[in-house]
């Protein structure tokens, strides 16, 4: 439980650039370093984090919290996660009153933003892989993907109806196979 | 979408603060570490009434989705054995693998558009990097950090 709360307020610090680049982090910590999860067991998670209210990153720390110690673990994850950007947002609130312009973050923070992308690059690699087998493609799942990707791209498709739609998709064949 | 929310309650409804103050909130939010939603209530609480008012604004963005996940894990942990639910998490993989190429596309055009060819490839060779060695994506985030105020202190001079 206390290396549950470690690995979250390790996160907590480090989740620059949005909810995304949380879940990489997540996934390094939970499925790599910890083996907590397997990386589709993450992926369930992040699919159910997506289509929950609340933001990304919390939400998918207290799934995993739950999943390995209940409530508690829940709770202690949340916790975790929200500690450290508390603190510092407590700190820069103080600060800020006396220099309004937060231009030196702004500019380390564009500095890291191609890092970030690379960041959320990888998790996307490694669901794509999940998803569609990248060594042996299955080409309808690829299709399915790319359609997806497009209707995204173009606000065509929420992500919340993206999920409902290629789940239920998946349920009626199963359903007829 | 939690900050639009916010802009509308504190901003039009209860006029707390103004539309100025709220986006300078916002942007200190955007640049420091954390979910964006907590450190933009922890700002805004505390801008209102100070350590206290930091306190429950961010137990109070907190708390109700822990519990929504929490009854969500409890029934999920149930469906879960049924044939069709794994059949639903199947498709909803693929989607999950979509929704992350697009976030990535969209973000590489942004940054395409604001620092040109060079931010793609330091991107590219971010992603080998953390691809090929596990857990080094904060050490990742921390260098190329340096590597920019370096190059920015480079220019200057």
């Amino acid at each position: 439980m206390f290396t549950l709360f470690l690995t979250f307020f390790y996160i907590g610090l480090f989740c620059f650039g949005g909810g995304y680049a949380a879940i990489q982090i997540i996934q390094e910590q939970t499925v790599y370093l910890n083996n907590w999860l397997t990386l589709s067991e993450f992926a369930q998670i992040e699919a159910i984090a997506e289509m929950t209210p609340g933001p990304l990153a919390l939400n998918a720390s207290s799934f995993i919290g739950a999943k390995l110690y209940g409530w508690p673990g829940s709770i202690v994850a949340t916790f975790g996660l929200i500690t450290p950007p508390t603190l510092i947002s407590y700190a820069l609130a103080s600060y800020y009153k006396k220099n309004k312009d937060s231009q030196f973050m702004q500019a380390i923070l564009s500095g890291i933003k191609p890092a970030i992308i690379g960041m959320i690059a990888t998790v996307a690699i490694l669901f794509l892989d999940l998803a569609v087998d990248l060594h042996q493609p299955q080409w309808p799942a690829v299709f399915l993907m790319l359609l997806l990707t497009v209707g995204l791209y173009y606000k065509k498709l929420g992500p919340i109806s993206a999920i409902l739609g290629s789940g239920i998709l998946y349920v009626i064949v199963e359903i007829f196979q | 979408m939690i900050v639009g929310f916010l802009q509308n309650r504190f901003v039009q409804e209860l006029k707390l603060l103004t539309e100025e103050e709220m986006l300078n909130l916002v942007s200190i939010a955007q640049s420091s570490p954390g979910p964006v939603a907590i450190n933009t209530a922890a700002l805004v609480g505390h801008h209102l009434a100070g350590w206290r008012g930091l306190l429950v604004a961010v137990l109070g963005t907190a708390i109700p989705p822990l519990v929504i996940i929490v009854i969500v894990q409890h029934i999920f942990t149930w469906l879960n054995t049924q044939p069709l639910c794994q059949a639903f998490f199947r498709g909803a993989r693929v989607a999950v693998a979509a929704i992350v190429t697009n976030v990535v596309i969209g973000l590489s055009q942004s940054v395409y558009k604001q620092q040109g060819k060079i931010a793609v490839f330091l991107g590219a060779i971010a992603a080998l990097i953390m691809l090929f060695y596990k857990g080094s994506s904060p050490y990742v985030l921390l260098g190329s950090a340096l590597f920019s105020l370096c190059f920015k202190r480079g220019k200057e001079n």
